[in-house]
């Protein structure tokens, strides 16, 4: 419920766009990406350290990982296409023997093409994810405040109780997004 | 308590200020309107913030301002600093504290095991890395506390950190250097006595806890090893009992059946005076004889039977052999899941009832309840299928390919006053083809006076031809001999200063080793007695005025062990014979004494083996002493009967005529 709660939050108050759109971006990127892997787990553990909205990141995730198979075959190609390219030849054989960095199972086409595919597609999905945002809260949620129909919804006595539920939540400790 | 509207608020002096500060950084519309109605222009378009805000705005701006401040940049500051912070303190405990509380340990631990003083200095460690190294170490002798026991120069030890991570283990560097033993130390290498009493405590502890001793006094009865002994002692005893028995009957068996046999033995031939009396004693001998037969007969089937027992009571021990290895699972089974884990749980228990005291029993409860659960857990039918996971194709990229263990370089350096030692050897490992290298190896012996090195490859790899190869280089030596030699005996002393090269290789595919080694002798000084003749005392002149001379060693070692010595000198023909006679006469020496050597070690073995097959055989000799008797029981009464029957035909002559 709290996680809920705080994507509606999120959603709903004055949290940067670019903050919810990033957590939405990501998600795309870790989904596409097959775990199991240093790349993944770096990638999922720099999130923690960006102001990116990790309720919105971790919902959108677990819908991505159960989207992913379907586009794999798309994203072997990719991959294929890539760790088969000749001038990479040489940067894949470094990284294979770097001491850590072979960890990253780079060798991989579902690893390449699912990182590369998320890098590519982070920056479209981040102005997309932002677009809708916006259009949400300058236009969706203003007419929806506006309706007679919503006011007295928000006056109903558990609605009230919801409000200073995610208030609280809000405040809890570590918990201030 | 009236709030303070900040400051960014009341320098909002332009509309294109407002937009930019404030509502471009600002989400939602009632918000963004409600930012707006703070502000009115005036006619040069001048914003300015409202004079006469309510609290309640006031409490709003406030509100505003702090999604402001936090809505600016892209880091995580809290988390970043934390995560410096963390980073930090292990970069300076690594950096100050990590080697020397590594020093303390590992200094700790050897005083411990030798029970001596011991200093480590200069320790350099990096786990990342993978190395650990020092300028000393002393250990000191805890019988004799003014010397060392052992003493190091630098140690190094580097490993592959990465390649540790994939199982595999790959040592770059193992090297020792100015090691030596028994080094004088200026100050005591013993320990003080509380250093010992510390220990004892947690030694008692455990030692209390795994006390397999009352686990076995406990589950005693209901093993079944101790009850099938028990039941083995008695079969055993009543078997020897029985047998003593049998064997006695036995022997009166045989001997009724042979009192007949001792008659007709005694009986006087010469007394027999006609056929009758022939007759009448020719069927008593064969009556004889089905007694014997029939002696024969039961000493077979005695034998048979014993023979049965005795596999009987060989089972019998097997089975109790295998009821010991079944008591000791069933042991661990019904303690748990068996194994270490049972001494471990009996250590917890033991633990928990000595520190807890009164609340052990509640304790142990406990754990009994965490073990039945953990009991309950393997059922992995009901567990759900794992996710499909993800594959793809690996492509592969030329790897630096280590093999599963490998040491590229292991040195050790011994220092003896003015000698000094130096072994090495490169890229040891378990799978050669795998590894670029051969292994190369090395050996150097200097002294004030000379040196000797050898250098060698041995190359095995499967994509490059087979190789072995050694070369030697040495100058200098001096040669004295302590005790006369068997072939020059009259020899008191020899001093030889020589150098020598050479190499030794694989000559062929049949593995055979050859090579070439030249001895250039620049000095020959000998002693020799006075027990001398004449001819020795040419040889040892010749020897002595031939310096210098050169030695040329051609050795060819066959896959059979058999070795080819051929040997070339510039002294000439009489002196290689002589060379090569005392190098056949030295080599069958060594064969007569390892011949001998074997033979001294192997006699025991036999003595042994000889005396438990005696004892083994010692009841079927019984068996076999009275099949014996028998037989000659029956090969004398066929020479009786022999006898009667040239008696009886003598006797009928004078009866027909």
């Amino acid at each position: 419920m709290p996680f809920l709660l705080k994507i509606f939050k999120a959603l709903n108050s004055n949290q940067r766009p670019g903050e919810i759109a990033a957590g939405a971006s990501f998600a795309l990127l870790l989904g596409l990406l097959p775990g199991g892997n240093l790349l993944w787990i770096a990638l999922f553990a720099l999130t923690f350290f960006l102001k990116v909205n990790l309720a919105v990141q971790m919902a959108l995730l677990v819908f991505f990982k159960l989207l992913a198979p379907a586009v794999d075959p798309l994203l072997h190609l990719f991959g294929y296409a890539i760790l088969t390219f000749p001038p990479l030849y040489f940067f894949f054989t470094w990284i294979q023997n770097a001491p850590l960095l072979a960890f990253t199972r780079l060798n991989n086409t579902l690893v390449t093409g699912g990182f590369a595919a998320g890098l590519l597609l982070w920056l479209p999905s981040f102005v997309f994810f932002r677009f809708l945002i916006r259009r949400y809260r300058e236009g969706f949620l203003r007419m929806i405040q506006n309706t007679k129909l919503y006011r007295a919804f928000m006056k109903l006595p558990l609605v009230v109780k919801f409000q200073k539920a995610a208030r609280a939540v809000s405040h809890l400790p570590g918990r201030n997004r | 308590m009236k709030t303070k509207i900040p400051s960014l608020w009341k320098n909002i002096h332009t509309a294109a200020d407002l937009e930019k500060r404030l509502l471009k950084k600002i989400s939602l519309p009632g918000d963004k309107d409600f930012i707006k109605n703070l502000y009115s222009a005036d006619e040069s378009g001048r914003m300015t913030l409202k004079d006469d805000l309510s609290s309640a705005e006031i409490k709003k701006i406030s509100q505003l301002h702090r999604v402001l401040k936090k809505n600016r940049g892209i880091f995580q500051s809290g988390k970043l600093i934390l995560f410096a912070v963390i980073f930090g303190f292990l970069l300076l405990f690594s950096l100050f504290f990590k080697d020397r509380l590594i020093e303390h340990i590992m200094e700790r631990s050897l005083e411990m095991i030798f029970q001596a003083k011991t200093e480590i200095t200069g320790l350099r460690s990096s786990l990342i890395k993978g190395s650990l190294s020092f300028s000393s170490l002393t250990i000191g002798d805890k019988d004799a506390p003014m010397y060392n026991l052992v003493e190091t120069g630098s140690v190094r030890i580097d490993m592959m950190t990465s390649q540790l991570l994939r199982k595999k283990f790959v040592l770059e560097e193992a090297s020792v250097t100015a090691l030596s033993w028994g080094t004088p130390r200026t100050t005591s290498a013993a320990l003080r006595s509380q250093d010992k009493k510390v220990l004892s405590p947690q030694k008692k502890t455990l030692e209390k806890a795994l006390d397999t001793k009352a686990l076995t006094e406990a589950l005693m009865p209901d093993f079944d090893s101790p009850r099938m002994a028990q039941e083995y002692k008695e079969i055993i005893k009543e078997a020897r009992k029985n047998w003593e028995e049998r064997i006695l009957a036995l022997d009166e068996s045989t001997e009724t059946l042979k009192e007949d046999y001792y008659t007709l033995q005694k009986t006087d031939l010469s007394s027999v005076k006609n056929v009758t009396q022939a007759k009448e004693l020719l069927d008593t001998a064969s009556e004889v004889k089905a007694n014997l037969q029939k002696a024969k007969t039961l000493i077979r089937e005695t034998a048979a039977d014993f023979q049965t027992d005795k596999e009987r009571l060989s089972t019998m021990e097997a089975d109790i052999r295998n009821a010991i290895k079944k008591d000791v699972d069933r042991a661990l089974a019904l303690t748990g899941r068996g194994g270490p884990s049972l001494l471990v749980n009996q250590a917890v228990e033991e633990i928990l009832r000595q520190k807890l005291g009164k609340y052990a029993p509640l304790a142990s409860s406990l754990l009994d309840k965490i073990r039945s659960s953990s009991k309950e857990k393997p059922v992995k039918k009901d567990t759900p299928a794992p996710l499909r996971q993800r594959r793809g194709w690996d492509i592969l990229f030329p790897v630096s390919r280590y093999p599963s263990v490998l040491a590229e370089k292991i040195l050790v350096d011994i220092k003896e006053e003015e000698r000094r030692v130096t072994g090495e050897i490169k890229n040891i490992s378990t799978h050669p083809a795998m590894w670029r290298e051969p292994i190369d190896f090395s050996y150097s012996d200097k002294g004030s006076n000379y040196f000797f090195d050898i250098l060698g490859v041995v190359d095995v790899r499967r994509n490059a031809p087979p190789l072995i190869r050694v070369n030697l280089n040495g100058d200098g030596f001096r040669f004295s001999m302590d005790e006369p030699s068997s072939s020059l005996p009259a020899l008191n002393e020899a001093k030889i200063r020589y150098g020598a090269t050479g190499s030794l290789s694989l000559v062929d595919q049949n593995s055979a080793l050859g090579g070439e080694f030249l001895f250039t002798v620049t000095q020959l000084d000998m002693n020799i007695g006075e027990e001398a003749d004449e001819t020795e005392k040419v040889i040892y002149n010749v020897l002595s005025g031939a310096s210098p001379f050169t030695v040329t060693a051609q050795l060819k070692f066959l896959p059979g062990g058999e070795t080819d010595i051929g040997l070339k000198t510039s002294l000439g023909q009489a002196l290689q014979d002589a060379a090569k006679a005392m190098a056949s006469e030295e080599i069958a020496e060594q064969k007569a004494r390892l011949e001998e050597e074997l033979k001294s070690r192997i006699s025991p073995l036999l003595e042994e083996n000889k005396t438990e097959l005696s004892a083994f055989l010692g009841n079927e000799s019984l068996f076999n002493e009275k099949r014996e008797s028998i037989l000659s029981s029956e090969q004398g009464l066929s020479s009786l009967m022999d006898d009667l029957k040239k008696k009886a035909a003598g006797s009928l002559l004078p009866f027909q005529l």
